[in-house]
């Protein structure tokens, strides 16, 4: 997982992975939000809702959170 | 000398003694009230120094928890078996992450970071770091050594985090 990959999964709290091909749809979807006069971060956040289906399965208010969530994921490996 | 003298004379030797004990004791008053107060401007100076050390420290922490997370991230996401390497990494970030934490707890303890920034910022991330972060890392980092057959003897003992609990008791403890 590269680590805008997984910055995406801790920012928006998705519970799977992103593909390659729905990260490029954010990303050129975000762009276009903020060429229209929108707020980088808002942007961001609404591309993310229309891109990733499971966008905000999880909230992550801590880091506490992000931790456990990738010790999880490497003690199931 | 008449005794008239002799008296007039004692009296102005008391007199000059008494003048120069005051001067003497203002002095020592003035300096101690100067050594353990602090003007306006120092205390502005003094609260503006610990703020900001707190600040520096937030932010090394959240450099070390980006390390950490990359680490984890990239263990957790490699294709095939993880080797050796990709376990050191988890631990080392790990372990520089925790350390941190026990920097930030030494400086608290020796009242160098604001009340408030305690309160808002470091608690939270402290309690949850004893009661969970802390145990989840080793048990599973010891779980994965296992599996992999390699030796860790890490664990969590609380001597190795002394600072760490004093804070917690200190300031989580509800």
């Amino acid at each position: 997982m590269s680590n805008l990959t997984n910055s995406l999964v801790l920012k928006y709290g998705l519970s799977s992975t992103p593909t390659d091909a729905q990260i490029d749809r954010w990303f050129t979807y975000t762009n276009e939000l903020i060429a229209k006069g929108n707020d980088p971060e808002e942007s961001g956040r609404a591309a993310a809702k229309v891109t990733f289906p499971d966008c905000g399965s999880y909230i992550r208010k801590s880091q506490a959170d992000s931790i456990l969530t990738l010790l999880e994921q490497v003690r199931r490996k | 000398m008449s005794d008239k003298e002799a008296a007039e004379f004692s009296i102005k030797i008391l007199g000059v003694t008494i003048n120069y004990s005051l001067a003497f004791i203002t002095f020592i008053l003035g300096y101690f009230i100067n050594r353990f107060s602090m003007t306006r401007n120092e205390k502005a100076a003094h609260s503006a120094r610990i703020q900001e050390q707190s600040n520096k420290l937030s932010e090394a922490l959240n450099q070390k928890f980006n390390e950490f997370m990359v680490a984890l991230a990239k263990y957790a996401n490699k294709v095939g078996e993880p080797n050796l390497d990709d376990f050191s990494e988890v631990s080392l970030k790990g372990e520089a992450y925790f350390t941190h934490l026990k920097i930030i707890c030494d400086t608290i303890l020796s009242d160098n970071i604001d009340a408030s920034s305690i309160r808002n910022t470091h608690s939270e991330t402290i309690k949850e770091a004893i009661e969970k972060t802390i145990p989840a890392y080793y048990s599973t980092l010891q779980e994965v050594a296992e599996r992999c057959h390699l030796s860790y003897t890490g664990e969590f003992k609380r001597s190795n985090y002394k600072s760490v609990f004093e804070v917690y008791e200190r300031y989580c403890k509800v």
